[in-house]
């Protein structure tokens, strides 16, 4: 029931993501944050390896079917991403967000050097996508810092 | 005995979670290089869509409601005018100089060659955004029409300004296309100002600056010697796989390369992709 109630929130932010935030135009150089990875981090840090792991998985397929260009991808990477940081579970402090989101950070720099080396389709300058880089991951420490602190009180209320 | 049966149970579960991973490469590597089309993601795709849909017309119609409420500017009203006036002087443009430039040339190679009139007709298919991704290396949409619709793989996405992407998944209600941008589709091209001057836009074309490389489509013409100036209008040539005459862009700039003795041309999409709600379809002709 409660890995059911995880699927639900991850269907619905995979919906919300791609029906309404990605067509936002945020003024911050057209970069966006992939929530679903932010949502299995800390999901991972709360729940553990076993769960967040599939959990990421499932999710990942259907992003992948819904919107990827490679069925696999983001089920792979949420898949790793949900079984190495569950290793952190009881290993970071949780009452502040700082290990958190430094541990998210390292995450969304894996991530998106995947990103880029799947999907260039240009040859490309490292000062530009460096560029973006570090947009992404400056747009993911705000997010990750405001959504924190919510994600991890739904997540404590779903556990109890 | 605990400690056994612990361990045996941690060796199980790593079993476990290397399998997952070995069926999760596989089937990621199998996708890089096949088509990901069969019913399993089809009906997936067709199940997690429906939802989205109802969402995206929900943005649409609270984007419109809201424009609405929003005390209009009156240099927004003339804006907005103009950018309509233009986009449809434009399409007539266009269609003049291939009607103009090509009717009498087509006529006479017709009679010469006996020719055997192409069946093709250009139909287009009307259809909404439903989706799109996060756009942080590349842009793709999931729009609202399938099989059942009559969308054939290697479509094109167009708007009323001009190409937005080529599909490259169909499913029976909704199919996926990538953005112009990020296709690796190779594009033939002429100008509007000459239909001589030619050349071919892909996106595997390199061009050495230091320019965001997602803004623009790359290319390069057929012949060095052909005079391209920025803001030249860029419309497909109708060789291969497109019809003629669907505008791409505008040159932003020409780049020379004296030691390939090529002209590489930077375009600049006429279409703003981030603000897409209505695309229409347009299926492939048949070359064989």
């Amino acid at each position: 029931m409660k890995n059911a109630a995880y699927l639900l929130i991850g269907f619905l932010i995979i919906l919300f993501s791609g029906a309404i935030f990605n067509f936002m135009d945020i003024p911050f150089f057209h970069a966006h944050v992939d929530l679903l990875f932010l949502y299995i981090t800390f999901l991972a840090l709360f729940v553990g390896s076993e769960r967040a792991s599939l959990i990421g998985m499932v999710l990942g397929f259907l992003m992948d079917i819904f919107l990827g260009r490679y069925v696999g991808f983001h089920s792979l990477i949420l898949f790793v991403a949900g079984l190495s940081y569950g290793a952190f579970k009881d290993k970071i402090f949780k009452e502040r967000f700082g290990g958190a989101v430094l541990l998210l950070l390292c995450g969304v720099f894996i991530y998106n050097i995947f990103s880029v080396l799947l999907y260039k389709t240009k040859v490309f300058s490292f000062s530009v996508i460096g560029f973006k880089l570090v947009l992404v991951m400056a747009l993911n420490l705000l997010v990750g810092s405001i959504l924190y602190y919510p994600l991890k009180s739904m997540i404590c209320k779903i556990e109890q | 005995m605990n400690k056994k049966w612990l361990k045996k149970k941690a060796t199980r579960k790593i079993y476990f979670f290397s399998g997952i991973l070995l069926i999760l490469l596989i089937i990621f590597f199998n996708s890089l290089e096949k088509e990901n089309n069969n019913i399993i993601f089809d009906t997936v795709l067709d199940i997690t869509a429906a939802p989205s849909k109802i969402l995206a017309r929900g943005r649409v119609i609270s984007g419109d409601t809201a424009k609405d409420l929003l005390p209009k500017n009156e240099k927004d009203i003339k804006i907005q005018k103009l950018e309509q006036e233009i986009e449809d002087l434009r399409k007539e443009l266009i269609k003049n100089k291939i009607t103009k430039n090509e009717l009498n040339q087509l006529d006479d190679l017709k009679r010469s060659l006996n020719y055997v009139e192409e069946d093709y007709e250009k139909k287009y298919i009307a259809a909404s955004i439903v989706a799109k991704n996060d756009g942080n290396y590349y842009t793709s949409f999931t729009i609202s029409a399938g099989k059942k619709d009559g969308v054939q793989k290697d479509g094109i996405v167009m708007t009323g300004k001009g190409l937005v992407g080529i599909v490259y998944e169909v499913s029976e209600n909704y199919c996926k296309a990538v953005s112009i941008l990020n296709s690796k589709a190779s594009v033939s091209f002429e100008l509007l100002k000459n239909k001589d001057y030619t050349g071919i836009a892909s996106q595997n074309i390199h061009i050495d600056d230091d320019e965001d490389p997602y803004k623009y489509i790359n290319g390069y013409m057929f012949d060095i010697n052909y005079r391209v100036l920025p803001g030249d209008v860029v419309i497909t040539s109708g060789l291969g796989l497109y019809p003629k005459g669907i505008p791409l862009g505008v040159i932003d700039k020409v780049v020379e390369d004296k030691s390939s003795l090529q002209n590489f041309v930077k375009i600049k999409p006429y279409v703003n992709l981030k603000r897409l709600e209505k695309v229409m379809i347009l299926n492939p002709r048949n070359l064989d």
